[in-house]
């Protein structure tokens, strides 16, 4: 295939490689904006990597309190695990650790029509020691849970739906610098997308992982192909000379159009200052096509 | 409204009893149809199509019926699914352990409206009804499951022996509201100064959940979509049944 450039940027022939996840969505509310992100950042913190996480969950987008069930401000959570089994178990902890503790909050179903739901209230309701009351209104239920600021509000259940996780690409930059920029660059052209989050601080990786390590006990180690500090050691570097920093986006959404549209939208960012902002290339990690079958090449991303 | 419309056309006063015409039980059906079905009315039986005219159109779809000077019974009583609105007046235990659908009434409702039937154990246990005006006594006896509104005033014994559900009476009750009541929630449009008999006063608070109520009462025009608060004076009871009822009354 021929070569691909945007804004100069070089675009490499290669591909993400993404696997099938289970995800659902929540919408937290709460009293004042500050309390959303409060609650928010606890039921998402801890949450980057399903392998050593349990999860990989984040804010999917703020809403207005027009668009809440309770008129306040809130937001929607996306979180995905590998199995909606692994999701009952996590989701209902951090609900009840996370979102319960939180002053003000509740918490509602984000994702209402699936044929597999897990419990939200419905695991947390004996909390409220027989008090709690249940309502319902239409075809939702709901728990009050009396709690020491007033009641818990938080719907009996979730469903949840198939997903992918592990949509991704790589900015190659001249400096560390730069290829922050670029990455932030990118995580804001992403995060007004619907259907997708970005799991990781700030949207960004910096620790991206090669399969397994010279350490048995190691399932996964640092992408020796992608350090730049390795470059002169690693024979199998990807890394030309100029590159000195690499920074990876990794992308969780609902189907292959969701992740395609948001790779295609960060990239775009990342190589909007071309090679002048040290952008010099853009690149994605696959696993040689056997980790998943959801395969993004970046020519057919960005064509 | 499209759907099959029902209006009266017997004699002013006829009592009938209407727990017959429900929406699931004549879908499909044709006119002519239901206009052959017996009808009990005034202590004898006769045919729908003798006290009503009646238009083409699925009651699937929807039913109207305007009683025009007539006692109409039980109507949307057991009803399961379906939707009927009626323009004006009903009788006695409309949606009387009514399970699903949406029952409207523009005008006044009588006794027992989303309550028992005579000789059955449970009230109400899904849906909606919608009540305009006023409302009789017992309204949502031994209700499970569902919402009554009533923009009007009800009477006594509201929310009695109620099990779960929710009654919202716009102009308040009359005396023992919430007697025998067990679960649920009845609440009152207008200020509760006396707490009422067998309940403990729970104190005043903004209730979240009532927000979720008005969301789910969207479109209905009814008292509680218009009361700009959710602030009310809880009263926890029946404390003889256990006390995990609830009157909230607006402030």
């Amino acid at each position: 295939m021929a070569e691909m450039r945007i804004n100069g940027v070089r675009i490499e022939d290669t591909f993400a490689e993404a696997f099938p996840m289970t995800y659902t969505r929540l919408v937290i509310t709460a009293d004042t904006p500050a309390w959303v992100d409060a609650a928010t950042s606890s039921l998402t913190g801890f949450a980057t990597s399903v392998i050593g996480c349990g999860c990989e969950a984040a804010v999917e987008r703020l809403l207005t309190p027009e668009e809440t069930p309770d008129s306040r401000p809130g937001a929607a959570v996306m979180i995905f695990g590998m199995s909606s089994g692994d999701l009952a178990k996590l989701v209902v902890n951090r609900v009840g650790q996370c979102i319960m503790t939180s002053p003000g909050s509740a918490c509602y179903a984000g994702l209402l029509q699936g044929a597999k739901r897990i419990p939200l209230g419905n695991g947390l309701r004996y909390f409220g020691d027989g008090h709690q009351i249940s309502k319902k209104f239409g075809d939702r239920r709901f728990w009050r849970l009396p709690v020491m600021d007033g009641e818990f509000v938080c719907e009996d259940s979730v469903a949840v739906a198939k997903g992918i996780g592990g949509g991704n690409f790589l900015i190659l930059a001249a400096s560390h610098r730069q290829c922050l920029a670029a990455a932030e660059a990118a995580v804001a052209a992403i995060r007004p997308l619907p259907g997708i989050i970005l799991p990781f601080p700030g949207g960004v990786v910096r620790s991206g992982s090669k399969v397994g390590s010279k350490y048995k006990a190691l399932i996964a180690s640092t992408n020796t192909r992608f350090c730049p500090t390795l470059r002169a050691v690693e024979p199998e570097t990807l890394l030309s000379p100029d590159v000195e920093a690499v920074l990876e986006l990794v992308l969780d959404g609902t189907d292959e159009a969701a992740i395609r549209t948001g790779m295609r939208a960060g990239i775009a960012a990342a190589a909007a200052g071309g090679p002048a902002a040290g952008v010099l290339a853009i690149t994605a990690g696959n696993y040689g096509g056997k980790l998943g079958p959801h395969h993004f090449h970046l020519h057919e991303v960005m064509a | 409204m499209s759907g099959l419309t029902l209006t009266f056309r017997g004699d002013a006063g006829t009592i009938v009893d209407m727990s017959s015409l429900l929406p699931d039980r004549l879908a499909g059906q044709t006119a002519e149809d239901i206009a052959g079905l017996p009808l009990p009315c005034g202590g004898g039986v006769t045919t729908v199509g003798e006290m009503f005219e009646l238009s083409t159109g699925d009651a699937a779809e929807a039913m109207l019926i305007r009683p025009g000077e007539a006692v109409l019974h039980r109507i949307g009583a057991g009803m399961a699914s379906g939707r009927i609105l009626v323009e004006g007046d009903v009788g006695s235990h409309a949606g009387a352990g009514m399970s699903g659908g949406l029952l409207r009434i523009t005008g006044n409702a009588g006794d027992a409206l989303g309550g028992a039937l005579p000789g059955l154990p449970l009230g109400m246990r899904g849906g909606l009804i919608s009540v305009g005006g006023s409302a009789g006594d017992r309204v949502a006896e031994r209700m499970r499951r569902g919402i009554v509104l009533v923009d009007g005033m009800v009477g006594v014994y509201a929310a009695g022996f109620m099990i779960a559900g929710t009654l919202a009476a716009g102009g308040g009750c009359g005396p023992h509201p919430g007697f025998g009541m067990r679960r649920g929630t009845l609440l009152m449009g207008r200020r509760q100064d006396a707490v009422p008999d067998g309940f403990a006063d729970g104190g005043t608070r903004d209730w979240l959940f009532l927000h979720l109520l008005r969301r789910g009462l969207e479109g209905t025009g009814s008292w509680f979509e218009r009361a700009g608060t959710t602030r009310a004076h809880r009263f926890i009871g029946d404390l003889a049944e256990g006390g995990h009822g609830e009157i909230l009354a607006m402030v």
